[in-house]
């Protein structure tokens, strides 16, 4: 096993779009716009080409002990950051199979998405500004996913806020798009306060933000102890982080707002990278999260939630990429209910997966507003006609996310809805299994042995509603998401157009430089997910074990969670209920496009009465929950109410009321002051000396 | 007396030698600003009328770093006792703070020309003002004696009073230097009858034997007697520090005068005289005021309970009020009261026991980072401007970020710095005051502590929000006239901007130096105890390991085992 810290490969990845960036940033506005084009580009496609070299080090360097491979890690250290008595910290940098996926994912679909821009932005004056934030971002989260400790991560994680919000408004001029921006900032930094404090908690539990010396400690048998007691509060404090960055319940009204922004832009961070980066996080600190099955429970709890709410939602919406934000909201919880049910391949899976497919949705939602420059699918229709390579490949993502079979989706989605039916929390240390201890964890009453054999688990029934609850919820989604996604599809790009001519007779299809993305992403979206095969077909057809590439590749850093503390509550071989599971799950997908098409092709007078009937929920929906609203109400005009207050208080009870009423009694009885001119001075004065008197007051309270 | 302070292990004979050729050491960053200043009237006095001043503010700058260089000359060459009969100290605490308040005034008067040329106000005075400023902020920083604290403190506050006036077409103006100088004569009174008292308890207006004459006074049990007197004069003196860092409840000039005062001025006021202030305040608290008594925290209720309140109202008030602000200015302003809470908890941690002196490092650190941030804020308005107006409020700057992008770019880091975003400085500052803070509350157990960082982390969160709105405006909002404003062409005040950026992305990105050169600070701080000398001892080998391991890690690696990849 390579085991060095100078593997500087990984430095370069980072440093490739950064260097992009500057050169665009700095000098972009002189260059010719070809130029520009060029730099951006490239920047980002050697970084993947160094992240294909790095994955293939980390591959070569792997360690085969018997059956199994051993990864590793590799890693550079490029300098001391910190360095202060006891708190050092270091820009690290860190290779392992987890990052490797992330890797691939931001440098090769980001390169894709510069590739597009390249089109879409075409007759944008500030494109060179564009594309320095948009490289600038690749920047932030190579730094996010590369990070070998938390502030690394954690820096990234501000980054990519920080340019996510400059790309946001890049087009300045509209008032609501700033104000996007703002929002999303905002909202990022509530979830950036709750990181901030859990990363400070674990660091004054273990003394240390390095994931390598953290998972050392979290996964030994005796030292997990010590911070055994921290690690729900740990854990829930990072989550709030990740709602914030991924958008969930409660803090996912920015995501929607974001949409404002450049269509690549929603494609890139808003789909395929950013807002994944709060999965990615729980996943690389698993080890930590599956100390708590409380905080597991939030997880999969609040992460069910997002996911129907978020469907539910996207249902009512008109605007194309509102149909995709909603989605990705969706979508993105059940990256959560995944990682809540403790299966962190199959969140990571869904990464993927769903990076395809939305970005690809995106991209295509893009192409469409590029060619007929409105966004509302209500004036859209036909489009296949004028746009077929576009129209193919969005059927191509509809049917992924919706989990049409040996698409991409299924096979993700599949194995999360099934963890959520069979998984349960039951060990919390490693060891503890081979020590035969007898009850175990609260969430179980099978006792250890019984488990170690392999055998069903009794589960308790806290954790037996959970786990069924999260599981039915999902499943109904899925019904909800294949309906709105056909539902999308069949009202952009089938039927009549319902726009006015002028516009059809100018819209075509996309230029090369975007239907390119498109294509490659169609084609990772229908068959990316291959790499992960349902357990059941494997093993009933005999097919070879590299079917399920995708959970061995990950298995070493999933090891403890997975062996230690989730197991399968049917056993060790679960083939039938698995099966069923399978079954249901396509069976609502299909279900869902069924009556997307009776509805919107066949009969298309039934929504209109179906919302007529239902008008006061179709109105919550539409207003989506009145989140905002609450929130404004509760935080924005009670901080600004405080701000008014405080103002009130410095300029009127402070120095008004309590000083001039002071003054006047001290005035009328000296005199003292008489002679000063200026009156705001003499009561500053007075001011300054009753401060002086209070604090005495109350020293001398304490004293005596 | 004398016997009993020989027991002490004071280092008494230091007072009665004549002063040593090496102590003059002590005065050359002080004085070079000083003849700095004089040199600047002078080659004013034979100014062609009708041409620029810029060669001034090169000058001053030249001089000012040559102030810095002075402190680097001297940093290994300190004395570890008080000279010229304990009225100065020669310290790396001192030299920090030098270097800081010489790079802060030169930077800011780089911006000088700038705005004097919108303003019409080309004058000469202004450059003098601030090079006597900063010298009496130097001493300040060196002072060893109530007597060298307070002759400092005016000659640091005098000149900033006629700065805050300077703008003297400006109603507002003069209206910012009357309130400035009535307030601040009166806090600096209130801050002499302080010391009066504590002369009067102790005799002495040394601060090492202010010390130990307190804790003798405490423990011979005349507390019944004198200790009201005691605790009176230590609140007075600790008054008139608060005033001059603008710490709740004693900030309320500060929204009017920075509004009133010039823009490089006030970048100035905001920066040098907080430094020097705190400087000041740290020597005073550690040295003099270090009997468990008057600490209070865990002994009880002293300065360290008090500078806890001050800290979380500052903290929440200059927070919550800088949100409503409309004026820039007035905006900064209200941020500064909430850095100097967040700069008094760094404090609070480090002053709670003996053992946490070391701490302080995370005090001189902010204070650099906030220093170049603000600095660079108020030069980023005095850089846009036009004939005869000033740019401070929102609606001036709108959309000047993308007109002038040098401007925005700037004000970007800046902003971004004070909001205590990575990679800048404003971020690392605030994560040592943090841990310091949370260090303190874990190792003692003392819930208040984790409180006030959590209210910290808290307040800094609504930060984000008034900062980000300066950008808002000027990336995103259309201007409202299109002759509104222009970015000046002044050279210096590019060079000035560039240079506070440079510094607050260099603090954020490569902070170990200053870290380091903060903890060298500390641990060089003459004149404490000796508990914590102890403690100063370890934390210099500390320093001494870290760097030895660093020079290690810097040689090449030995042949054989070359980097792979």
């Amino acid at each position: 096993m390579l085991y060095t810290d100078q593997f500087y490969y990984l430095g370069l990845i980072a440093l490739m779009p950064l260097i992009g960036a500057l050169i665009n940033g700095l000098i972009g506005a002189k260059l010719p716009r070809k130029l520009v084009d060029v730099i951006a580009c490239s920047s980002i496609g050697l970084s993947f080409m160094f992240s294909l070299i790095s994955i293939k080090a980390l591959v070569d360097n792997a360690a085969h002990i018997g059956d199994e491979t051993i990864y590793g890690h590799l890693s550079y250290t490029a300098y001391q950051w910190i360095y202060a008595g006891d708190f050092g910290v270091d820009i690290a940098f860190m290779l392992d199979p987890l990052t490797s996926m992330m890797l691939l994912l931001i440098t090769g679909i980001g390169f894709l998405i510069h590739l597009y821009s390249v089109g879409y932005m075409s007759e944008e004056p500030a494109k060179w500004r564009y594309f320095s934030y948009l490289n600038l971002f690749c920047f932030s989260m190579l730094l996010l996913v590369l990070g070998k400790n938390m502030l690394v991560t954690f820096i990234g994680w501000e980054g990519v806020g920080a340019c996510s919000y400059l790309l946001i408004g890049f087009w300045y001029t509209d008032d609501a798009k700033a104000a996007a921006g703002q929002k999303a900032f905002i909202v990022n930094r509530v979830g950036d306060f709750a990181f901030l404090v859990g990363m400070f908690i674990l660091f004054y539990e273990t003394g240390t933000v390095d994931y390598v010396a953290l998972k050392e400690i979290a996964t030994d048998a005796a030292s997990m102890a010590s911070i055994a007691p921290i690690a729900g509060v740990a854990s829930i404090l990072i989550f709030i982080g990740c709602t914030g960055k991924s958008a969930q319940i409660p803090l996912f009204v920015w995501l929607p707002d974001a949409m404002a922004g450049p269509t690549p832009v929603s494609a890139l961070i808003h789909a395929a990278t950013m807002v994944t980066s709060g999965v990615f996080l729980l996943s690389r600190m698993n080890w930590l999260l599956t100390i708590s099955p409380e905080a597991m429970m939030v997880v999969a709890i609040i992460g069910a939630l997002t996911a129907f709410f978020g469907a539910t939602m996207a249902l009512v919406q008109n605007d194309i990429k509102g149909v995709l934000a909603y989605s990705t909201v969706s979508q993105l919880g059940y990256m959560f209910l995944a990682v809540g049910v403790g299966s962190f391949t199959g969140a990571l899976f869904h990464v993927m997966t769903h990076a395809f497919f939305k970005a690809l949705l995106f991209l295509g939602s893009g192409s469409v507003i590029h060619s007929v420059h409105t966004q509302d699918i209500r004036e859209m229709g036909g489009l296949r006609k004028v746009m077929p390579w576009t129209a193919g490949t969005f059927l191509v993502g509809c049917m992924a996310i919706s989990g049409f079979p040996l698409m991409s989706g299924f096979f993700s989605k599949d194995l999360i809805l099934w963890s959520a039916f069979s998984n349960v929390h039951v060990l919390n240390i490693k060891g503890v299994l081979e020590q035969n201890i007898g009850v175990i964890d609260l969430l179980t009453n099978t006792p250890a042995p019984a488990i170690t054999a392999g055998g069903a688990v009794d589960v308790n029934v806290l954790a037996l509603v959970v786990g069924s609850g999260v599981g039915v919820l999902g499943v109904i989604t899925a019904g909800l998401t294949a309906f709105y996604m056909f539902r999308l599809y069949f009202m952009t790009f089938e039927g009549e157009y319902r726009g006015d001519e002028e516009t059809l007779s100018h819209a075509h299809e996309s230029p090369p430089t975007m239907v390119i993305p498109l294509a490659v992403l169609a084609f990772l979206a229908a068959f990316g997910g291959l790499t992960g095969w349902p357990h059941f077909i494997v093993h009933w057809l005999h097919l070879p074990e590299g079917l399920l590439f995708f959970e061995h590749w990950y298995e070493e850093i999933f090891q403890t969670s997975n062996q230690f503390r989730i197991v399968g509550r049917f056993g060790a071989k679960p083939y039938v209920y698995e099966a069923i599971a399978t079954a249901i799950s396509v069976g609502v997908g299909l279900t869902g496009i069924f009556f997307a098409h009776r509805f919107y092709l066949v009969q298309p007078e039934v929504p209109g009465r179906v919302k007529a009937k239902f008008e006061k929920l179709h109105q919550v929906l539409t207003d989506k929950y009145y989140v905002d609203e609450g929130y404004d109400l509760a935080f924005v005009k009670s901080s600004i109410k405080a701000g008014e207050g405080l103002t009130f208080f410095d300029k009127n009870i402070l120095d008004g009321g309590l000083v001039n009423g002071a003054a006047q009694i001290m005035v009328s009885c000296g005199r003292i002051l008489r002679n000063m001119q200026s009156g705001d001075v003499q009561r500053y004065a007075t001011y300054i000396t009753l401060g002086v008197v209070l604090s005495l007051a109350v020293l001398y309270g304490y004293i005596s | 007396m004398l016997h009993a302070l020989m027991q002490t292990g004071f280092p008494l004979l230091g007072l009665l030698t004549p002063p040593s050729g090496a102590e003059y050491a002590a005065l050359i960053p002080g004085a070079i600003a000083a003849l700095v200043a004089m040199l600047v009237v002078l080659v004013d006095t034979f100014h062609r009328p009708g041409t620029r001043r810029d060669y001034l503010a090169y000058i001053s700058a030249v001089g000012m770093g040559v102030v810095v260089l002075s402190c680097w000359a001297l940093w290994d060459s300190t004395i570890d006792r008080p000279v010229f009969h304990g009225m100065l100290y020669l310290d790396k605490f001192g030299l920090f703070f030098a270097a800081l308040a010489a790079a802060a005034g030169g930077l800011a008067l780089l911006q000088v020309p700038a705005y004097m040329n919108f303003q019409r106000m080309d004058r000469g005075e202004f450059y003098m003002l601030v090079l006597f400023s900063v010298s009496g902020a130097i001493f300040m920083a060196n002072a060893a004696d109530l007597l060298t604290v307070f002759i400092a403190l005016e000659l640091m506050s005098i000149p900033v009073y006629c700065l805050a006036g300077y703008m003297r077409r400006d109603g507002r103006g003069a209206e910012a230097a009357m309130k400035y100088f009535v307030l601040g004569a009166f806090s600096a009174g209130l801050m002499l009858y302080g010391m009066a008292l504590i002369y009067g308890v102790t005799g002495t207006t040394n601060l090492e034997y202010i010390g130990i004459n307190l804790s003798r006074v405490i423990e011979t049990g005349a507390v019944e007697t004198g200790f009201g007197m005691i605790v009176l004069g230590v609140l007075l003196v600790l008054s008139g520090f608060a005033f001059k860092i603008a710490a709740v409840p004693f900030h309320i000039w500060t929204p009017d005068v920075y509004t009133g005062s010039p823009s490089p001025g006030v970048g100035f006021m905001s920066t040098v005289v907080k430094a020097g202030a705190f400087a000041a305040m740290l020597r005073v608290l550690f040295v003099a005021f270090e009997d468990p008594m008057l600490r209070g925290g865990f002994y009880g209720t002293g300065w360290v309970d008090v500078l806890f309140f001050m800290s979380a109202a500052s903290m929440v008030l200059g927070n919550t009020v800088a949100i409503m602000q409309d004026n820039i200015k007035r905006m900064l302003a209200y941020s500064s009261i909430a850095h100097a809470g967040y700069i008094l908890l760094g404090i609070v941690a480090a002053g709670a026991r003996p053992e946490y002196f070391l701490f302080n490092d995370a005090v001189l650190f902010y204070l650099a980072s906030y220093t170049f941030g603000t600095v660079g804020a108020f030069g980023v308005l005095s850089y846009l401007g036009r004939k005869g107006t000033t740019v401070e409020t929102y609606e001036d700057i709108a959309g000047l970020g993308l007109k002038y992008p040098f401007a925005g770019l700037m004000m970007g880091v800046f902003m971004f710095s004070s909001a205590g975003i990575p990679p800048t400085a404003g971020f690392v500052g605030k994560l040592y005051i943090f841990r310091a803070a949370v260090d303190v509350g874990v190792q003692t157990g003392e819930f208040a502590f984790i409180g006030l960082s959590v209210l910290a982390v808290l307040t800094s969160v609504a930060g984000a929000y008034y900062y980000l709105r300066v950008l808002v405006c000027m990336y995103m909002k259309e201007p409202t006239r299109d002759d509104w404003v222009e970015a000046s062409e002044s050279k210096s005040a590019r060079l000035s901007l560039g240079i506070c950026a440079a510094l607050t992305l260099a603090l954020g990105i490569l902070p170990a130096t200053m870290l380091e050169l903060s903890r060298e600070g500390v641990v060089d701080f003459q004149g404490v105890p000796a508990s914590v000398r102890e403690v100063q001892r370890e934390g210099g080998e500390q320093l001494k390991q870290i760097r030895d391991a660093a020079e290690r890690s810097r040689e090449p690696a030995p042949k054989g085992e070359v980097p792979q990849g």
